[in-house]
């Protein structure tokens, strides 16, 4: 709640005070780009987009919805094969060496 | 035996049997396991990796040690993959650009703002749409997506085994995010 009404009046501020005093903080499409390939986050840049989240409703709801792609990834990310598939495997594997051993 | 020694290289290179088991002992199941995560069926994936050994004993005797041994196996099952779903054509929809760009108003700030995740993440089939969404996107969004978030590769490893630069692979995977997250957003919003 607290967080909203500073993000209301900060944007309230920023509507009515030159743009040319906001020219070096992020755009929202910037922070985009940078949360979402999460590389070259250089200090400097990093500052910014700390601040950026956290005066921006839109870029803190992309920035959490990336975090929950990220983890219903890592979820995807185990396979167990079954006995059957093991036994597949295994078989195939001697298949393959079968044919590169005895060709060379 | 170390795979990523210059000596077992050689050795493989030579045709040495012992290096040749070894190495086949050592990525076969994980090969099949990178093709079956892919969704392919699992006699595409035997067929995938048979190719994949295939081009690996053709072409050995060129490779540059450039990078490590597994990133260049997987390289060639990737491309193998990559023939296989153009073959099923599977996946259904192109991202184009202009997409992306209507995210944004020219002030660069979001048309529409973001919706809070939390309903997706509660629900009990999140992880199911998402997996379903990822084997929508257009082959090479998906390949960069998947090596990056659920196999965790480098970076440096993507790019040599998809063959492009860092900046192609921040593309890519941006908008393989917002094509993920935009479809999210519309699935549970079905589901509300």
């Amino acid at each position: 709640m607290i967080l909203r009404l500073i993000r209301f009046l900060v944007h309230a501020l920023m509507a009515v005070m030159p743009k040319r005093l906001f020219k070096n903080s992020l755009s929202c499409k910037e922070v985009a780009y940078l949360l979402a390939t999460e590389e070259n986050w250089q200090d400097q840049r990093l500052k910014k987009l700390r601040i950026h989240l956290l005066l921006c409703e839109a870029c803190d709801n992309y920035a959490q919805q990336l975090k929950s792609i990220k983890s219903g990834s890592q979820k995807l990310a185990s396979l167990n094969l079954s006995k059957e598939q093991l036994q597949r495997v295994a078989e195939h594997k001697n298949k393959i060496k079968n044919i590169y051993l005895n060709r060379n | 035996m170390n795979l990523s020694s210059s000596e077992f290289i050689s050795q493989v290179k030579q045709r040495d049997h012992k290096a040749i088991e070894y190495l086949i002992e050592s990525y076969h199941e994980a090969l099949f396991k990178g093709a079956l995560k892919l969704k392919l069926s699992e006699d595409q994936a035997e067929e995938v990796v048979q190719a994949t050994w295939a081009v690996f004993f053709e072409k050995v005797d060129n490779f540059k040690e450039k990078s490590h041994i597994r990133t260049y196996l997987f390289g060639i099952l990737y491309n193998k993959i990559k023939e296989t779903w153009r073959s099923n054509k599977k996946y259904t929809y192109e991202y184009s650009d202009s997409e992306i760009e209507q995210l944004f108003n020219s002030e660069q700030g979001f048309s529409k703002v973001p919706q809070s995740p939390e309903a997706w993440v509660k629900h009990q089939e999140f992880v199911q749409v998402l997996d379903k969404l990822l084997q929508q996107l257009p082959e090479n969004q998906r390949l960069a997506f998947t090596l990056k978030e659920i196999e965790q590769e480098t970076t440096e490893d993507i790019c040599k085994i998809l063959g492009i630069t860092v900046t192609n692979l921040g593309v890519l995977i941006y908008r393989a995010k917002n094509k993920l997250r935009i479809e999210l957003e519309k699935a549970f919003e079905e589901k509300r």
